[in-house]
C-alpha cells in the first residue's frame, strides 16, 4: 500500500503496529522463559517473567491510547479501520498471553516442579510450550509484515495444541489417580497446562485478527476443521 | 452473480448490494464536454427507496453523472451523452420524454443553499405553482406546510413565511431547498454536496433528514466526505476519473473495498 | 531588524494616508467644479426668470371695436400712446412703439380669447417691455457711450425713467420662460418646446431602444447559441457603442429622411436616431446584469422544472431589473443631452410652436441651448444659461429615477 497523503497518519498507524509487535516479542520472550522455567526449574526466571509482565501492561495501555487518538483525530477507513479496531483486539489478546504466563509463574513459585516427580509430563509440558510459541511467533511474523501466510495454518493447527492438553490432562489424572498423596504438587502441572491451552487460545485469536486486517474477511466464518475440545475447571 | 448477492446478504444482513430491478438503470454512458470525455461507460443500478452515495476526488465525474440524471447537463451546449439511462424502466435521453415533466419527477439540492430571491413561502410553493398541480389557496398552504415539516424547518420558521428566504441561516437556506425539492413529490431526490458550505450542526440536521427521507424517497448523493458517505447511504459508487471504479454496500466500500483504487481513496492515499 | 520594520510599517501607513488624501483631494475638487458651474450658471440665468412690463390700461371705449375681428396690435399701439410719450413724428412713435414686446398683441389676444367678457368695459393688461428695455430696467445702461452705440437712444431712456418715475415698471417672475416656445424675441422666448420635443424624442427612443436592447441581450445572453456569429455581434454591439454620435445623425438623414422619407425635425426621427444610439449601451448593460445574476438561480429553476423561458422571465429578468433600468436610464440620459446627431436631422429648426406630436417639427433642449448660444441679442445670454439649469435639473431627475428604481427593485440574496 502507498503512503497516505498526510504522512503523520502513517507515522501514528506504524507506531500502533510496531507497539503490538514489541508486545508480541515480549509475550515471545515470556513464553521462551516459562518454556526454560519448566525445563530448568528456574525460579529467577520466573520473578522476571512476573515483572516483564507489568511492561507488557503499559504497551498494551499506550497502544490502547494511540488507538483512541487516531479514531478521533484520522476517522480511518478501510485497511487503516481494520489496522486500528484490531490493534484494540489484539493489545488484549497479547496483554492475556502475558497475564498467563504470569499466572505459570506464580504457579511455579508457590511449589517446587520436582514435587511432581513426573518428568514425562513436564516434557511435554515443555513440548506444547514450544508449539504455542511458534504459533504465536508465526502469527505475529505475519502480523509485522501484514500478509497472512500462517495465520489461516495456526488457526487451523489450535486443535492440535487442544489434543495436546487433552493428552496432558489425561496423564495428570492419571498421575493424581496413581498418587493421590502427590496431589498438591500434581495440580499447578494442571493449571500450567491450562494456562498454556488459553495462550494458545490468544495465539488463534491473533491469527483471527491478522487474517482480518489483510483481508477485511472474517476468518470466523471459516469452516472449522476440529469441533471445540474444551474441558472446564 | 446470484452467489455474489448470496454473500451480500449474508455479510450485511440487510439489503443485497444489486437489486433484480433497480429504479435508476445506466447502462454504458459516456459523457463528452465537446472533445473531452468526462465519463467512460458507466454502469451502475440505483436501488429505490435507499441512499447512493458517489464519492471520487474533484473532477472524477460524480457530479456530472448526478446531473446526467435529471439531464441538467441539457444546458450545457457542448454536452453530449451516449448510452441509456433509464428510470422506472423508461429511457430518459428518448426524444419523446419531456425534460419538464422528468425534472418534476427528480428534484435536486445543490452544494450551496441557492433559495429564490423569494418569501419562504414563495419558494416552497414555485414547484407546484410552475407544474401547475395546486390551485387551491388553502391547498397551497397545506402543501407548504407539510414540506417544510418533513423538510424539519417547520417549527423554526413558521412564523416567518413571509420574510425572503435568502434571510434564513445556511443550513436552514439548504433545508428550504430541499423543502422547495420535495414540495412537488418527487421520486428521485439528487444532492450535489449538499452539506459542503454547512457548519457541523447544520450538517447533522441535513444527514437527520436524509436518514427520514429515504423511507419516501430516492437519494443520490454526491459528498466529500467519507464519513458522510458512510452515515448516510447505504450503497456507495465510487468515481475515479470518468470511471465508476467500484460499487457496493456501503458497509463494504469503508471496510474492506475489492479495488485498489477505492481503498487507496477511502483510505487518504491518494496523492 | 526591528527598527527596519518599524521603519516599513511607518512607510506603509504613510502611503495608505497619501492615497487616502488624493483620492478625497480629487473628490472634492470635483465638487468644488460642481459647485462652480451650476452656481455661476444659476447666477447669469436669474436675470432670464423675470421679466418688466407696465400695467397697461386698455381703453376699449375710444375705439369702434369689431368684436368678431379685433386688431390687436392695434388696440395695443392705440392704448400705448394714451401714455405720455410727448411724440410729433412717426419716427418718434416708432421708437416709442419699439419699447413695448411685440408680442404683446399676441398675449393680449390669448387673454381675450380665454375671458371673452373683458372685452365689456375697460381693463388692465400687462404688458412686456422689449428686451432692450427689459435689460435697462435690470443692468441700466452705460449712459457715457456715445449714443449711437447704445442700444437705447437718449430719449428711450428718458420715457423708461419717466414709466419708473410714474410708478408703471413691474417686475414680474417670468412664466413665458416656461410655457412658451422659442421665439426671435428673448423677452417671450420659452424652453417649453424644447422640453416637450426632448421628452417625445426621449419617449421615442426609449419605446424603441428598451424591448429590442433587452429582448435581443436575453437572446444573445440565455438563447444563443455560442457561435462565430454570435461573437460577431457580440463585437460590433460594442463596436456600436464607441460610434461618435453624429454618425448616427448621418445615418439617421440618410435611412430615415431621405429612404424612408419620414418628417424632416420630427422628434420621431430624433427617437429613431437617439435609439440607434442607445440600444448598444442598453445591450451591454443588459447582458452585464443578466451575467451578474448568480448561476446558483438558474440551476435552481431548471431543476425544478422550468423551461429556459421561465427561467429567464421568472428569475433572471426580475433579478437584473435594477442594472437593466440604470443602465438603461443611463444611456437614456446620454440621449437626452445629445445634439449632434439631432442637429444633422434638422430638429436645429426655429420652431415656434409647441410640438403636439412626434411628427411635429420640434427641436430638443441640448438643440436650443446651441441655438440662444449662437443669438445675438444679449438677453438671450441668461436664457442660454436657464435652458442649460433646465437641461442639468432634468438629468439630475432621470438619475434620481435611476437610483429609486435600483433601490426599489434590488433583490436581495
Amino acid at each position: 500500500m502507498t503512503e497516505h497523503i498526510v504522512s503523520s497518519y502513517d507515522d501514528d498507524l506504524k507506531e500502533i503496529s510496531d507497539g503490538l509487535i514489541t508486545m508480541g516479542a515480549e509475550v515471545l520472550g515470556a513464553l521462551k522463559n516459562v518454556e526454560m522455567i519448566l525445563e530448568n526449574n528456574d525460579h529467577n526466571l520466573a520473578q522476571e517473567i512476573i515483572k516483564n509482565d507489568l511492561l507488557i501492561n503499559d504497551l498494551g495501555q499506550s497502544v490502547e491510547s494511540k488507538v483512541f487518538n487516531i479514531l478521533a483525530s484520522r476517522q480511518p477507513m478501510a485497511i487503516d479501520l481494520r489496522i486500528v479496531f484490531s490493534a484494540v483486539k489484539m493489545s488484549l489478546y497479547l496483554e492475556r498471553c502475558g497475564d498467563m504466563c504470569k499466572g505459570i509463574s506464580n504457579r511455579i513459585l508457590k511449589g517446587d516442579l520436582n514435587d511432581a516427580q513426573s518428568p514425562d509430563t513436564i516434557n511435554h509440558l515443555v513440548n506444547m510450550c514450544i508449539r504455542v510459541h511458534s504459533n504465536l511467533k508465526l502469527v505475529m511474523d505475519d502480523y509485522a509484515k501484514k500478509e497472512c501466510k500462517n495465520s489461516m495454518k495456526v488457526w487451523e493447527s489450535d486443535s492440535e495444541i487442544d489434543s495436546l492438553y487433552s493428552a496432558i490432562l489425561m496423564e495428570i489424572l492419571n498421575s493424581i489417580k496413581a498418587n493421590p498423596e502427590a496431589i498438591e504438587a500434581l495440580v499447578p502441572l494442571l493449571f500450567i497446562a491450562r494456562y498454556l491451552e488459553r495462550v494458545g487460545d490468544q495465539a488463534t485469536n491473533v491469527a483471527e485478527e491478522t487474517y482480518f486486517v489483510v483481508t477485511g474477511e472474517d476468518l470466523e466464518g471459516q469452516e472449522k476443521t476440529e469441533v471445540e475440545n474444551e474441558t472446564t475447571f | 452473480m446470484v452467489d455474489s448477492m448470496n454473500k451480500n446478504i449474508e455479510t450485511n444482513g440487510v439489503r443485497s448490494s444489486i437489486s433484480d430491478n433497480p429504479l435508476i438503470d445506466c447502462q454504458d454512458v459516456d459523457v463528452y464536454y465537446g472533445d473531452k470525455q468526462a465519463l467512460y461507460s458507466v454502469c451502475l443500478g440505483i436501488n429505490e427507496k435507499e441512499v447512493t452515495s458517489l464519492i471520487g476526488p474533484s473532477g472524477c465525474g460524480k457530479s456530472t453523472f448526478l446531473r446526467c440524471l435529471n439531464r441538467m447537463n441539457d444546458v450545457i451546449d457542448t454536452c453530449s451523452i451516449t448510452g441509456c439511462i433509464k428510470i422506472n424502466g423508461e429511457d430518459i435521453y428518448d426524444p419523446n420524454i419531456d425534460v419538464v415533466e422528468l425534472r418534476s419527477r427528480i428534484g435536486m439540492v445543490f452544494q450551496k443553499p441557492n433559495p429564490f430571491p423569494k418569501s419562504v413561502f414563495d419558494n416552497v410553493a414555485y414547484g407546484p405553482r410552475l407544474h401547475g398541480r395546486i390551485i387551491e389557496k388553502a391547498d397551497m398552504s397545506n402543501k407548504v406546510e407539510e414540506s417544510l415539516v418533513r423538510a424539519g424547518l417547520w417549527d423554526e420558521i413558521k412564523d416567518r413565511l413571509n420574510e425572503p428566504g435568502t434571510s434564513l441561516s445556511g443550513g436552514q437556506q439548504q433545508r428550504l431547498c430541499i423543502a422547495r425539492a420535495i414540495a412537488v413529490d418527487p421520486q428521485i431526490i439528487l444532492m450535489d454536496e449538499p452539506c459542503s458550505a454547512l457548519d457541523p450542526i447544520a450538517t447533522a440536521k441535513i444527514e437527520e433528514l436524509i436518514d427520514e427521507l429515504k423511507a419516501k424517497y430516492t437519494i443520490v448523493i454526491v459528498t466529500h466526505s467519507m464519513q458522510q458517505a458512510a452515515r448516510v447511504s447505504q450503497r456507495t459508487a465510487f468515481f475515479h476519473l470518468g470511471s465508476l471504479i467500484e460499487v457496493g454496500d456501503t458497509e463494504n466500500i469503508f471496510r474492506s473495498p475489492e479495488n485498489e483504487q477505492t481503498e487507496a481513496y477511502v483510505t487518504g492515499r491518494y496523492g | 531588524m526591528n527598527k527596519t520594520i518599524r521603519q516599513l510599517t511607518l512607510k506603509r501607513q504613510f502611503a495608505e494616508k497619501r492615497f487616502k488624501f488624493y483620492g478625497q483631494a480629487s473628490l472634492f475638487l470635483a465638487l468644488i467644479m460642481l459647485v462652480v458651474i451650476i452656481s455661476s450658471m444659476t447666477y447669469r440665468s436669474i436675470p432670464a426668470f423675470t421679466n418688466y412690463g407696465l400695467n397697461l390700461n386698455i381703453n376699449l371705449s375710444q375705439n369702434n371695436i369689431d368684436k368678431d375681428n379685433i386688431n390687436y396690435r392695434r388696440l395695443i399701439r392705440e392704448n400705448i400712446f394714451l401714455l405720455d410719450s410727448g411724440c410729433e413724428d412717426r419716427k418718434c412713435r416708432r421708437e416709442f412703439s419699439r419699447l413695448f414686446s411685440s408680442g404683446a398683441a399676441y398675449e393680449l389676444k390669448d387673454s381675450l380669447e380665454n375671458d371673452p367678457s373683458l372685452l365689456k368695459k375697460d381693463f388692465r393688461k400687462f404688458i412686456l417691455f422689449s428686451d432692450d428695455a427689459d435689460l435697462f430696467y435690470k443692468f441700466g445702461i452705460d449712459k457715457n457711450l456715445p449714443e449711437n452705440e447704445r442700444r437705447l437712444s437718449d430719449r428711450e431712456i428718458s420715457w423708461l425713467s419717466d414709466f419708473q418715475e410714474a410708478g408703471l415698471v413691474e417686475k414680474r417672475f417670468s412664466t413665458n420662460f416656461f410655457t412658451n416656445g422659442d421665439s426671435r424675441e428673448p423677452e417671450i422666448a420659452g424652453v417649453l418646446g424644447a422640453v416637450v420635443g426632448s421628452l417625445y424624442t426621449i419617449l421615442i427612443t426609449l419605446i424603441i431602444s428598451f424591448p429590442i436592447g433587452v429582448l435581443s441581450a436575453i437572446y444573445l445572453e440565455s438563447f444563443a447559441k455560442k457561435n462565430r456569429l454570435t461573437d460577431f455581434i457580440e463585437v460590433n454591439i460594442n463596436n456600436l457603442a464607441a460610434v461618435p454620435s453624429i454618425v448616427f445623425g448621418l445615418l439617421g438623414l440618410a435611412l430615415f429622411i431621405n429612404f424612408f422619407g419620414m418628417p424632416r425635425s420630427a422628434p420621431l426621427v430624433g427617437g429613431c436616431v437617439l435609439s440607434l444610439m442607445t440600444l448598444p449601451v442598453i445591450i451591454i448593460a443588459t447582458r452585464a446584469s443578466l451575467q451578474a445574476v448568480p448561476p446558483s438561480i438558474r440551476e435552481a429553476a431548471l431543476a425544478m422544472g422550468a423551461s429556459e423561458m421561465q427561467v429567464v422571465f421568472q428569475h433572471l429578468f426580475p433579478a437584473a431589473l435594477p442594472g437593466i433600468l440604470t443602465g438603461t436610464i443611463i444611456g437614456l440620459a446620454r440621449a437626452f443631452g445629445e445634439s449632434a446627431p439631432l442637429l444633422l436631422i434638422g430638429m436645429v429648426a426655429f420652431v415656434v410652436d409647441i410640438p403636439g406630436s412626434v411628427t411635429d417639427p420640434a427641436t430638443a433642449l441640448p438643440v436650443q441651448v446651441y441655438l440662444w448660444a449662437d443669438s445675438p441679442e444679449r438677453a438671450f445670454v441668461a436664457k442660454t444659461s436657464a435652458a442649460t439649469l433646465v437641461l442639468i435639473f432634468l438629468l439630475i431627475v432621470i438619475n434620481l429615477a435611476a437610483v429609486i428604481l435600483r433601490k426599489k427593485y434590488q433583490l436581495k440574496w
